[in-house]
């Protein structure tokens, strides 16, 4: 059975209702089991520009090495899954071309973007991302948050400044202090994680994060868990209903059955202790 | 940019714009406003600016720092706060107010847009309110940078088992996920995030006996373990500590 016929998948992207273009690109492969995400800014059309190369790089990198990757091993230096360090180098790729963009195209300067991009295997989640746009774990009617935007209010929260409440109601919420484009070098964030079956994982732009509450986004989960598309579709409907101020995207993965090489990853464990 | 509207203790008034990202409060001539007030403590308070935004920290001072009238260590302005240091006050004026807009475009802040003085105030303004809890989560505040590197170096734990014939062992968490336990019986995952370690219970589903942790029974849900906590496995007791 292919990994496609054990995860479900479904991804949109829409506009908002501000916004005269859409500069979030969403983009899978089904048969490795990778998800991306892309929020793009800067002016123009250069935010979409620099998505688009986001996305497309990432997926073209993966792509290319997946064949003689050495999956499933985890390098001794660094504690990361090959997966997740080809996640890494795909996102750098990604990050050098549109910087290299940047910097030549007069029309493309300051353009920048987020990225979260996902590996399913082997039961386990690789995780590479940077900037505010996020990936959480529905398991068990709870939502969770994996990743930690790169952003001034978490960098505070994360230091002691502010109480996450007080953070949110007094902090500015869009600004990142990381993108992929900007700077000469971009430092991606990595996580590992497990992923059990009946797990939905949501990969989601600020213009689903900022316009519909956690509560409410895990509500719609549950209630339509079964059916991953009305789900993503229900999710931006909320967000535009509570404004839609920004471009919104939805990339959801939902686990039918164990996708573990093999026997399931934890039965064929060394015992260390 | 936003101002601050000096009223000193002689009444007269003066207009300081923030538009540098610390300006200094304090009875010292070295201030970049220097308040003459025998109240006002040598270095009182001062102001970070980052972009738009503008946060009052009160510099340890003898008399303290008052915002509308209320006591403050740390505080971020808003447009028409009144800051009180000894006899003077202080309007603070921000830039475009109501700014709807503003909550749609994304904005990056570049390295280097917060200074290392900014880094090591923020750091040492948060040491002394931490919570105990708080403290023990992040050993180091001022070893992650938010400019430069920017990336904050992740934590490194380790279990040491405190029972049962492998007592003393220690298992450092160097893999971004780790996974311990005896197959068929129990097993958990621990996986190393920016912020922490955080413990699941794998394969829960088999029913029977789940993992402890402080006693506690993990459900499905991750669960942030902090130094000394006790993870219970299949009958093993192990501590969990952060090392650096």
């Amino acid at each position: 059975m292919a990994l496609k016929d054990r995860v479900t998948t479904s991804l949109v992207s829409d506009v908002g209702r501000a916004r005269t273009n859409n500069e979030d690109a969403v983009e899978q492969d089904e048969e490795i089991g990778l998800l991306v995400l892309a929020d793009g800014m800067g002016g123009y059309n250069a935010g979409e520009i620099a998505s688009g190369i986001a996305t497309t790089t990432v997926l073209d990198v993966v792509r290319r090495d997946w064949k003689d990757l050495k999956r499933g091993e985890v390098d001794e230096e660094s504690g990361y899954s090959a997966e997740a360090l080809l996640l890494r180098k795909a996102v750098e790729s990604a990050h050098q071309t549109i910087y290299q963009v940047a910097q030549s195209q007069p029309q493309c300067a300051g353009m920048g973007t987020t990225i979260v991009t996902c590996l399913m295997h082997d039961d386990r989640m690789s995780i590479a991302y940077v900037g505010d746009s996020r990936l959480y774990r529905f398991r068990d009617n709870h939502l969770e948050q994996i990743t930690r935007d790169h952003s001034l209010l978490e960098e505070l929260v994360a230091r002691g400044h502010y109480s996450r409440e007080d953070a949110q109601r007094l902090v500015r919420k869009n600004i990142v202090t990381r993108a992929l484009g900007v700077e000469p070098e971009v430092s991606v964030d990595l996580i590992e994680d497990t992923v059990e079956i009946g797990d939905i994982l949501l990969i989601a732009s600020d213009g689903l994060t900022d316009m519909v509450p956690d509560e409410k986004i895990s509500l719609t989960l549950a209630k339509l868990a079964d059916n991953l598309d009305s789900a993503a579709e229900e999710l931006v409907r909320l967000a535009n209903e509570a404004g839609g101020k920004d471009n919104v995207s939805v990339v959801l993965a939902r686990a039918d059955a164990s996708f573990a090489r093999g026997r399931r990853w934890y039965e064929r464990l060394m015992e260390w202790f | 940019m936003g101002k601050l509207i000096v009223t000193d203790s002689t009444g007269q008034t003066k207009e300081v714009p923030l538009s540098k990202e610390r300006v200094t409060i304090g009875r010292h001539a070295d201030n970049d406003i220097p308040l003459n007030d025998k109240a006002v403590s040598g270095h009182h308070a001062v102001v970070i600016t980052i972009l738009q935004d503008s946060f009052l920290e009160d510099l340890d001072s003898t008399n303290g720092t008052q915002v509308n009238g209320k006591q403050i260590a740390k505080h971020p302005l808003s447009h028409g706060d009144v800051i009180s240091i000894g006899r003077n006050s202080l309007k603070y004026e921000g830039e475009g107010q109501g700014g709807d807009d503003d909550f749609e475009k994304t904005m990056i802040l570049k390295p280097g847009q917060f200074g290392a003085a900014f880094d090591a105030q923020v750091s040492k303004a948060a040491a002394p309110t931490a919570a105990p809890a708080a403290a023990a989560a992040a050993p180091n505040p001022m070893a992650s940078s938010l400019a430069g590197t920017n990336a904050p170096k992740p934590v490194l734990g380790k279990l040491r088992v405190s029972s049962g014939p492998n007592m003393g062992k220690e298992l450092e968490l160097s893999k971004a996920l780790t996974t311990i336990g005896k197959p068929g019986v129990q097993v958990a995952a621990i996986t190393r995030r920016a912020d922490g370690y955080y413990i699941v219970h794998v394969g829960g589903q088999a029913g029977g006996a789940k993992p402890l942790v402080n006693g506690q029974a993990l459900d499905t849900q991750a669960r942030k373990l902090v130094s000394n906590d006790t993870v219970e496995l299949a009958g093993t007791q192990m501590t969990f500590m952060i090392i650096a």
